[in-house]
């Protein structure tokens, strides 16, 4: 497979469409990160839409001892924050995937799956941007804290801070939900 | 997996529904790739735009062939340089690698990229081989944090009967995480490497510092 540094070395050169490469490669993945941190799939495709346009743009500030979709996230990351700052509505969504993690739940009471679900997305609504974000980050994009920290631009401590408390409070929300 | 939080821990179920596909609609990187088009065209920033001098060009066909890719030019010129410039290598991996077998089950770093031998490529890259013993495998493959985690981009080549698996890539320096993915299910860590930090929720993974 070419490296995505081939791939941005062909589109300064000239060949605007191999960016569908970087484009195929990340898109997808980034949406589901978006949905997860601005909360609502409309909000997180202009994200990510817009973090390729501003990355295209910025393509020849793009250092190759970098990780391509290291740098993009960072582009992300600002560009929902900034989203977030203007005030849009976090929509109370979730996958359906309710069964999967409350199987006893789902199974004995299926009318509340519904209700359930919005207990999930309310679970990362109730962290706050930086602790949702910095659990997002870790556990589900599996970044490192050094990494994390070059993408956020906090400190490593403060990052470790966020992340325990995050997964305390998750925690507390998601027996609460347990014992409905 | 004596990471991984036991299934029952809604916190690990959670994350792991967090890690299923969101459905995308084609049309919007469709869309995307028309606002691209219609962009001013991007410029580089490290001397002439995004141009690949004969040698920047020579030495990225190298990394290709190195990691399986189908090289995209092949004249005579390019592929004569390149070859002498693969020798150079070669010659430096070969005093790196017989350091005895317990060495080669684990990712190490054994010289200089083509890039660098070069000089073609403003940051060096680092070569680092991978390998990993696994007589029973049928298929075992490389994904770290270098490439999205992706379990099926980079396959390791069985090399030897005792079931030694082995990829190159060229790296950048800095700190990577990485897990072997054998028979396209069950994640290991490198048994040999050190432990990356574990997170309860991931699979276990290991860490290789690539030095300057």
């Amino acid at each position: 497979m070419e490296s995505d540094a081939a791939v941005v070395k062909r589109v300064l050169n000239g060949e605007v469409e191999a960016y569908s490469i970087l484009v195929e490669r990340y898109f997808d993945h980034y949406v589901r990160f978006a949905v997860h941190l601005v909360g609502n799939r409309e909000d997180a495709e202009e994200v990510v839409q817009d973090t390729f346009l501003r990355a295209y743009r910025a393509l020849g500030r793009y250092e190759e001892r970098e990780r391509f979709g290291a740098w993009l996230l960072r582009i992300l990351v600002n560009r929902a924050r900034t989203v977030s700052a203007i005030g849009r509505r976090r929509e109370k969504m979730f996958p359906d995937q309710v069964g999967e993690i409350l199987p006893e739940v789902a199974e004995a009471h299926p009318e509340e799956r519904a209700a359930l679900r919005e207990e999930m997305a309310r679970a990362l609504d109730q962290l706050g941007r930086d602790q949702r974000e910095a659990f997002l980050l870790h556990y589900v994009e599996g970044l490192s804290y050094e990494e994390m920290s070059a993408v956020t631009g906090s400190g490593i401590s403060a990052l470790k801070m966020r992340v325990k408390r995050s997964c305390e409070r998750l925690r507390e929300i998601l027996q609460g939900v347990n014992r409905v | 997996m004596s990471d991984r939080l036991p299934a029952p821990d809604p916190l690990a179920a959670l994350v792991n529904a967090l890690r299923a596909p969101v459905a995308v609609d084609p049309a919007s990187k469709r869309r995307l790739m028309e606002l691209v088009r219609e962009a001013p065209p991007p410029v580089s920033m490290a001397g002439t735009p995004g141009r690949l001098t004969p040698s920047r060009s020579r030495a990225l066909s190298a990394i290709r062939r190195m990691r399986g890719d189908a090289p995209r030019t092949a004249s005579g010129s390019t592929l004569a340089t390149a070859a002498g410039i693969a020798l150079v290598m070669l010659v430096g991996m070969q005093d790196r690698i017989d350091t005895g077998t317990a060495q080669r089950r684990r990712a190490v770093v054994i010289g200089d990229s083509v890039a660098s031998v070069a000089s073609a490529i403003r940051d060096t890259l680092r070569i680092v081989q991978f390998m990993l013993t696994a007589p029973t495998a049928s298929r075992v493959a490389l994904a770290g944090d270098f490439n999205g985690w992706d379990p099926r981009d980079i396959a390791m080549t069985r090399d030897s009967q005792e079931g030694r698996w082995v990829v190159t890539l060229a790296l950048a320096p800095g700190r990577h995480n990485y897990a072997y993915v054998v028979d396209d299910t069950q994640w290991v860590r490198d048994p040999l490497a050190t432990p990356a930090e574990p997170n309860d929720l991931t699979p276990p993974r290991s860490v290789i510092i690539v030095n300057r």
